[in-house]
């Protein structure tokens, strides 16, 4: 009898272990995924797509602003981590944001029109 | 492209960091695109796909081509786009500088599981390129393009392609011959560089050296400045494949032995020996 209860002692102890190992896992995974990093989405602003972008954006990461892709400037970027550069995904006829070479913060490009701009560049990721 | 990326080559910290990674692969049977580039008609008949986004289409995002995308160390590729006009190796989502681009088309709605943690991942991994622009620009094309169009000069049917692509002497060779023209490229790819048409370098193979984009290559040309057979040769090659324009050999010696760890060879870049700035491959 004496045996079987410290049996279930350490049953129950050895499971809250691995149930406080799992919670820390999986808070030590979400805090890197939400560390902290400032996001600007410059896309076309209201627009579902927009809406899909940010919603999903701000689950994921602690500071998320929007500004107008059609308006961007490479001084919008001053004060974030990463800028997202969104248009529709797909217009081959997009307009390309103003940049120049001298642009050097960190940014991610969408689709054909980020292709397209990553051309103007004369960047590797670019169409052709 | 369309919503898939090729099942290759995950081992990038990118699939594993801050989120995991877990793609659903499948099997599709090889697009009849990939045959028509050098090295298709290598390639299995079935490749390990994952869908990144759920469009449905075949259409609608972008790829970048493989030829030179990996020449400078401030570009890499995260994933591989499987595309219905391109090569297989087209790049679907890469990094050149601090530009990370994605050449996927979907909101996130309408992303995988997979393809949504990887844009998270993207958007974390490129933050530590902050700063770091690009070492180089698109400013030739890639030895690979050389073969590739040197297959097409029965199918462009503009006068001026063939001569200014590959040349008036090619021409008066290699016209209606494509075989002949891609062969003469193979033959000699590793010399092959672009000075308005793309060339072969007879001026190193003289040397006996068969390659312009092996650093032991740039030594080499450095040794022969002191020897006076062969110097002006080796000056005019220097001045061809560096920016430099060091007077004495020693100059050149010296610079070489100061850089030799950092100097890399860009065909896209303008086939030239260039050095990587010191701390540039630092990241965040």
């Amino acid at each position: 009898m004496r045996n079987c209860a410290l049996r279930t002692r350490i049953v129950v102890a050895a499971l809250t272990l691995c149930i406080l190992a799992a919670l820390t896992s999986t808070a030590g995974a979400q805090n890197e995924a939400s560390s902290g990093l400032r996001i600007l989405y410059a896309g076309l602003l209201d627009t579902d797509r927009a809406k899909d972008f940010v919603d999903f954006l701000d689950e994921h990461f602690e500071k998320v602003e929007t500004t107008d892709y059609l308006t961007f400037t490479a001084d919008k970027s001053a004060g974030f981590d990463v800028t997202i550069l969104d248009h529709d995904g797909v217009d081959t006829r997009a307009p390309r944001p103003s940049i120049s070479r001298q642009y050097s913060r960190a940014t991610v490009t969408l689709g054909v029109p980020g292709a397209d701009i990553c051309s103007r560049l004369s960047l590797k990721t670019g169409y052709l | 492209m369309g919503d898939a990326a090729h099942g290759e080559s995950l081992d990038h910290e990118v699939y594993s960091k801050p989120l995991k990674v877990e793609p659903q692969f499948e099997s599709i049977k090889t697009p009849d695109n990939y045959r028509r580039y050098p090295g298709g008609d290598k390639l299995p008949d079935t490749m390990k796909v994952w869908c990144v986004q759920n469009t449905g289409k075949r259409f609608g995002g972008v790829v970048a081509r493989s030829y030179g995308f990996t020449d400078s160390p401030d570009a890499e590729i995260i994933a591989l786009g499987v595309n219905v006009g391109k090569e297989y190796g087209a790049v679907g989502v890469g990094r050149h500088g601090n530009i990370l681009q994605w050449g996927y088309s979907a909101p996130p709605s309408k992303m995988t599981d997979a393809g949504r943690k990887l844009f998270v991942n993207c958007i974390h991994y490129i933050r530590r390129f902050d700063g770091k622009g690009p070492l180089v620009y698109r400013s030739s094309s890639h030895r690979m393009n050389a073969i590739r169009l040197a297959a097409l000069i029965d199918r462009i049917k503009d006068e001026r392609f063939f001569s200014g692509t590959f040349g008036d002497d090619l021409k008066k060779k290699y016209d209606g011959n494509p075989d002949g023209l891609v062969q003469y490229y193979r033959n000699d790819l590793d010399l092959i560089y672009r000075d308005k048409t793309f060339r072969i370098d007879g001026e190193l193979k003289s040397l006996g050296i068969n390659s312009n984009r092996e650093v032991k290559t740039l030594a080499r040309l450095i040794s022969l400045l002191k020897d006076a057979a062969h110097a002006e040769t080796a000056r005019r090659l220097l001045a061809r494949y560096t920016n430099q324009s060091f007077g004495e050999p020693e100059r050149w010696q010296s610079w070489f032995e100061e850089n030799k760890d950092r100097i890399y060879f860009t065909d896209v870049g303008g086939y030239k020996f260039l050095v990587v700035p010191q701390g540039y491959l630092d990241t965040k």
